[in-house]
């Protein structure tokens, strides 16, 4: 798997600087620094799904399927993938945050810290839907568009509800509380779908 | 003699077509997979490797249980290239080392330059002929026990098929590899291979060692009334316009019986072609 890993890692290095660049200027346009936060983060959940359709373009699984590398570490490479990018989003996100803040003489560091977690937990589960979606239809293309939806509608439905909660409540812990363990079931429940419908394809 | 690859009751529909097959593929031998397009020798190889699930039946590897494979235990080169085009041959060597444990980058190097490919060159400018070398340098360089090569010598000019088999048997020279090779260049086939499997319509028609193959069919040829006579040892009929051509089992035998045909020793081409267009008479 560190094989598999470090293979996405390379193949995606390039495309990273245009990522964070999006994910800069997409988030600004919000002008607030917990949006910023989630926003920058679900961008960059979409790069594990792009590293599949790098594979599938050149038909890479068949390669290491026939080498001897289960599909299950297939399938957790890009989980564990979508985890190190989400992370590389989070981090930028809360950067921002705290550059906005410090400039505009705002700065919560607390909040950001809550916000860049609320965040992670979001991105990560959007993150696992759309891999699940693409190992689900089994062709990567095709669930582009699918992904798409579900990430537009994530990122709306996830900055309105973390916009209306943050101004009914003061403290976002509950929130996020309640958020990790919704999520970390839907990731698992992803998990093992995508492992399920992989296993039994044809390559 | 122990068997790298054993398959047993395998069978496999893929869109219409059923493959059935049950197979050994010994330690230290090299067994040609002949067929027409079509025929299931790529299916069989995606059932062996674990990249097409079979209906039924068992694929072993090493003795290992059935469906269980190690990392490494095979080394495969397919007819087409899946390694990614932004690679070249350095990031395929870091790729490849932290993939396979007995990794040989040293091995790999030396491969690379013998295929004449440059470690700095990338994937996408490639030839086809490069594309099947490239692969073979990384499935021999972490030591596989079994080498599959589905087509690897097609888009091959005569003289880098000549070195690739070399190298083939090089591989093979301490006894304990196995090599599974299927390709249309049947007298690739008939300089290396050790036993020759022949698939039709899915179904192995012959398993039998290429020596005893080559040794035993024959081509009988002559008038059609008197190529007729052969009856049941015929394998295969055709006519043509001096008469009609037979393959038949065994040809000394018939040549002895039937002195006024003339019977010529038959390739795995002669054989595979009268098969596959012939009838029964």
């Amino acid at each position: 798997m560190n094989a598999l890993i470090w293979k996405d890692m390379f193949l995606m290095r390039n495309g990273l600087l245009y990522i964070a660049v999006f994910a800069v200027v997409f988030s600004a346009i919000f002008n607030d620094a917990g949006v910023m936060c989630i926003v920058s983060s679900v961008i960059f959940s979409s790069v594990a799904n792009s590293s599949i359709s790098m594979d599938d373009m050149c038909r890479w699984d068949v390669f290491a399927t026939s080498s001897g590398i289960s599909r299950k570490a297939i399938v957790r490479s890009k989980f564990m993938v979508g985890l190190v990018f989400v992370l590389i989003g989070t981090v930028i996100g809360m950067a921002m945050s705290l550059m906005i803040g410090t400039y505009s003489g705002n700065m919560d560091l607390p909040g950001t810290i809550q916000m860049g977690a609320t965040g992670f937990v979001l991105a990560y589960l959007v993150n696992s839907l759309n891999i699940a979606v693409t190992y689900y239809t089994g062709d990567s293309t095709k669930s582009q568009y699918v992904s798409m939806v579900v990430m537009i509608l994530s990122i709306v439905v996830l900055v309105s509800t973390t916009l209306i909660a943050s101004e009914v409540l003061d403290n976002m812990v509950p929130i996020l509380a309640v958020l990790i363990v919704a999520c970390a079931a839907m990731v698992m429940g992803s998990y093992k779908v995508s492992c399920a419908r992989y296993a039994s394809r044809d390559l | 003699m122990d068997n790298t690859v054993e398959v047993r009751g395998l069978v496999k529909t893929l869109n219409g077509f059923r493959l059935e097959a049950d197979l050994d593929i010994p330690e230290g031998y090299i067994v040609g997979l002949i067929g027409e397009n079509g025929a299931g020798k790529t299916t069989l190889i995606k059932c062996i490797t674990g990249i097409n699930r079979v209906d039924s039946g068992s694929v072993r590897i090493m003795g290992r249980p059935d469906g269980i494979r190690e990392t490494g235990d095979v080394g495969i080169v397919f007819d087409d290239c899946h390694f990614f085009p932004a690679m070249n041959g350095r990031n395929l060597d870091k790729l490849m080392g932290r993939m396979f444990g007995n990794w040989d980058s040293g091995r790999f190097a030396v491969l690379m330059e013998r295929f004449q490919i440059p470690m700095d060159k990338k994937i996408k400018e490639y030839s086809r002929g490069m594309r099947m070398k490239v692969q073979a340098a990384v499935a021999l360089s972490h030591d596989p026990r079994v080498l599959i090569l589905d087509e690897a010598t097609a888009g091959m000019d005569p003289a880098a098929r000549d070195e690739f088999l070399d190298v083939v048997l090089e591989y093979m020279r301490d006894g304990t590899r196995s090599v599974i090779m299927s390709s249309h260049i049947t007298s690739d086939l008939e300089k290396v291979a050790d036993y020759i499997v022949f698939i039709h319509q899915g179904r192995i028609l012959m398993n039998a060692p290429k020596d005893d193959i080559l040794d035993s069919y024959g081509l009988a040829k002559g008038p059609e009334n008197s190529v007729r006579m052969i009856g049941d040892d015929i394998v295969a009929f055709r006519k043509d316009e001096y008469g009609a051509c037979a393959l038949v089992a065994d040809r000394r035998g018939v040549a002895e019986a039937f002195p006024e045909l003339v019977v010529d020793p038959a390739s795995l081409e002669d054989i595979m072609v009268m098969i596959i267009r012939g009838g029964r008479p």
